[in-house]
């Protein structure tokens, strides 16, 4: 069977996995790099201490409600055999932000596990006064008006650069984790845990942690996030590993179907557009801001590759945008497609528009990702789905 | 409007507004990882572009090596290398070109007057008090790599052997034409011609038009009216061998330059270039098609037992063409490929031959030839000739195009060293 994948996010790339390993020839279609190392390296279900429960009182047309717990499960176990992290489903953990604020989240690497916030602990942030993006005093006060102890020291420590990119490499540099580490021992008090800001990979940690004599934990910051580029990594790799065809730098601009079936992606490569033969596809594009979704400036919403009827959320099409900033969600956010159980794009009658197109992640519509922490848990959720389908129909 | 027009007028521009700042390029620059003279794609790409008004704002943009790994990564379709690339072309006609950046771009004019003198000539480039003076007088650092000159072009192989005889046992599969390159031609003779075999094994007959150079070197060194010419020359040559045939190539930079580069970088868009351009093809990817549809004999290849490190050119990632070397050489039985994982090689075209450069494109290689020795230090493989050049220098290791292994398959050509044949 010959699939194809359009995106390569957490979707994607996950997508992809799956289907190699249900025994499909497999090619991936990316426009760039997907979206994974924009994000906190976490795994995000919803923002709900118990997330299978809050899931059952969503909206009605929430993509939740077409993805089963199982599915989810699924997603989330192919992904975590590649990226090993703690966490489950039942019960969220509520970790700190680079604000700190306090945040719910699914799963999480190891490096991040030490900062759960919990009852009788507390936390030592420590900040690199050359790094941009970290404030540790700023987080810890927020932190300790929420009821956590928290307090806040900073270091001198400087890299190439004053980003978290910067730091990444300058503390890879051999026994550059061994003297942090140390340093962060003279500073931290017994019981306390160490927060520093999330700019080294999960080995680089250990080493950190080890050093320092104490549970020593990461704080997510803005892009590009670290832990979030070595899942993209593990993802990338794992795929090459598995033979996966990766087409990066080429662009899905349409498709040729017959009969309701689609039977090839049309693919923008140098120079020319080329067909990739398809039995079965997954359309993980990502949503408005990965471009598979597009607002003209006549405030006209459409999908870029197939032409999907979408589902505007709650909105009309001409009211995706209300001005109230600090009001209701944007409608624009949650619009996209919109799918039956097999995660295929349906129209107006709720009936597939392709027999074989199965789409999943950020283009699903009725969802609110940001305001509801849903994003990874939908995205996984759904391409779990859509390979499920995917192999059960060609069987 | 000229190719230095477009520049100045820098149509590429127009994709900079879709910049998010996300910073994926960021982390993929093989330069900036390696050296703080280059301040990063997004710095001198997108943020520097609104500020430059058609005159250069930072002259860092100049240690930008031009891999364009930047704008293969960026998901939002942002032209940030293009972008440099004409920043740059208006940078140098502003403010002058090097002399050695005119010499090293010369490539045919370069292998035209080697071949004929090749011992002498790579005796010449061996002898270190020379190579100091070269880079003292031209800036072409003493210890930067360079290829071997060959007795006999792949022209006059090709020539000499009476042209094309496509395998008379195999069912005909029409012509296709062959684009070898400068470097195909002078230098990476043996790629080339391994080419032209395998092929011909296949049933095809090969065409191999009179042709030039396709400016790339030129090109990348911000020189677009001499790259223009090449390329439009080219075009034109590789058209007369017919309208609608597959276009071949083995040079995997070269490629790029016809089928975008050209139209991307210095915004030419001649019905011509785009033709030819549209029906361009990397030999790996032609025959990973093949091998795809069930069109390739593959019990023809014999067994090679080998763990073959795999290296694709930054210009021929950014092609969206995937890997298909890896494919084409895994229908080998017995071969294993390993994927370099690495960005860059360092070289960039003529980038690492710069004296001012050479450390830092060594600096950027230097996981790649780790990564090639720890893997199989006599051989490793690669889709472009300047690459090739420079990661021989930097591993050791003999380093040849995919093709070269498919036609020692094929029992056409011994196996290298680094791979035994067995059974």
């Amino acid at each position: 069977m010959r699939t194809v994948v359009i995106g390569a996010g957490i979707a994607g790339l996950t997508a992809a996995l799956m289907l190699k390993e249900a025994g499909a020839d497999v090619t991936v279609i990316t426009f760039g790099f997907g979206g994974l190392q924009l994000g906190q390296g976490s795994i995000d279900i919803l923002d709900a201490t118990h997330p299978l429960d809050a899931i059952k009182e969503l909206p009605e047309d929430h993509p939740y409600h077409k993805i089963s717990a199982d599915s989810i499960r699924e997603g989330i176990a192919a992904f975590n055999r590649i990226v090993p992290l703690e966490g489950n489903l039942e019960t969220s953990t509520v970790l700190p932000t680079a604000l700190g604020a306090l945040r719910r989240t699914g799963f999480f690497p190891a490096s991040m596990a030490a900062g759960r916030i919990e009852e009788g602990a507390s936390y030592v942030l420590v900040g690199f006064d050359g790094l941009k993006d970290f404030y540790p005093r700023l987080a810890a006060e927020n932190l300790a008006e929420q009821g956590v102890d928290a307090r806040a020291e900073v270091i001198k420590l400087s890299a190439p650069g004053d980003t978290a990119l910067a730091y990444s490499r300058s503390l890879a540099e051999p026994g550059a984790a061994e003297e942090l580490g140390a340093r962060l021992a003279k500073i931290v008090r017994e019981g306390e845990r160490i927060g520093i800001p999330a700019v080294v990979r999960e080995d680089v940690w250990a080493r950190i942690q080890t050093a320092a004599g104490a549970p020593v934990f990461q704080i997510p910051l803005p892009p590009p996030s670290i832990p979030g580029l070595e899942m993209n990594e593990l993802l990338r790799q794992a795929c090459v590993d598995q033979r996966i065809r990766m087409h990066l730098n080429a662009k899905a601009v349409g498709a040729d179907v017959v009969d309701g079936k689609v039977t090839a992606i049309r693919t923008q490569v140098a120079g020319a557009v080329k067909k990739i033969k398809a039995d079965a596809v997954v359309y993980a594009g990502g949503g408005l801001e990965s471009g598979a979704l597009l607002l003209d400036s006549y405030g006209k919403l459409s999908e870029t590759v197939f032409d999907l009827p979408l589902a505007s959320g709650e909105g009309a099409s001409e009211d995706l945008v209300h001005g109230d900033y600090w009001g209701a969600p944007q409608p624009l956010f949650s619009a996209g497609l919109r799918v039956d159980a097999d995660m295929r794009p349906v129209d107006g009658e709720g009936q597939p528009v392709h027999d074989n197109l199965h789409a999943a992640g950020g283009l699903l519509a009725g969802a609110h990702r940001t305001h509801e922490k849903s994003g990874e848990g939908i995205a996984l959720g759904s391409a779990a789905a859509a390979v499920a389908a995917i192999t059960r129909r060609n069987a | 409007m000229s190719s230095l027009d477009h520049a100045r007028a820098s149509l590429a521009r127009a994709s900079l507004d879709q910049c998010v700042k996300c910073t994926i390029c960021e982390t993929q620059c093989p330069v900036a990882a390696v050296t703080p003279l280059f301040p990063g794609p997004k710095y001198v790409g997108p943020q520097a572009e609104r500020l430059r008004d058609g005159k250069p704002v930072d002259y860092s943009l100049d240690y930008c090596s031009g891999c364009g790994i930047c704008t293969t990564v960026c998901p939002q379709g942002v032209k940030i290398a293009e972008i440099n690339a004409q920043a740059r072309a208006v940078m140098k006609a502003d403010h002058g070109v090097p002399v050695r950046d005119k010499l090293i771009t010369q490539t045919e004019l370069e292998g035209m007057l080697l071949t004929p003198v090749a011992p002498v000539a790579n005796a010449a480039l061996k002898v270190k008090p020379l190579r100091k003076v070269i880079q003292a007088v031209i800036g072409v650092h003493a210890e930067a790599p360079m290829p071997k000159a060959t007795t006999q072009s792949f022209a006059g192989w090709f020539r000499k052997r009476g042209g094309s005889t496509p395998n008379p046992s195999v069912p005909a599969r029409g012509p296709v034409v062959f684009f070898h390159g400068c470097a195909g031609n002078y230098f990476e003779v043996e790629t080339s011609k391994a080419t032209v075999e395998v092929l011909e094994h296949l049933g095809y007959e090969v065409i191999v038009p009179k042709q030039g150079c396709c400016g790339l070197a030129q090109q990348s060194n911000g020189l677009f009216g001499g790259a223009s010419k090449l390329v439009r020359k080219l075009v034109t040559d590789l058209r007369t061998a017919g309208r609608d045939l597959t276009i071949i190539s083995s040079s995997g930079s070269c490629a790029g330059m016809v089928r975008h580069e050209a139209h991307e970088i210095m915004g030419l868009d001649d019905p011509e270039l785009l033709d030819v351009g549209s029906r361009m093809v990397e030999t790996s990817e032609f025959l990973a098609e093949l091998i795809q549809e069930g069109e390739f004999p593959v019990e023809d290849l014999k067994r090679i037992d080998a763990t073959i490190p795999y290296h694709q050119p930054c210009q021929v990632k950014s092609q969206g063409i995937g890997k298909p070397a890896i494919e084409v050489m895994e229908a080998i039985p017995g071969v294993t490929v390993i994927e370099s994982g690495k960005a860059c090689c360092g070289i960039a075209g003529t980038y690492g031959l710069k004296k001012e450069k050479y450390a830092i494109a060594q600096k950027v290689g230097q996981p790649l030839f780790d990564m090639i020795k720890e893997t199989n230090p006599q051989l490793a493989t690669c889709d472009t000739e300047t690459c090739r050049w420079q990661i021989r220098k930097g591993s050791g290791a003999e380093v040849v195009h995919p093709i070269e292994i498919i036609h020692a398959a094929l029992g056409m050509a011994e196996v290298p060293a680094g791979a035994t044949v067995s059974g």
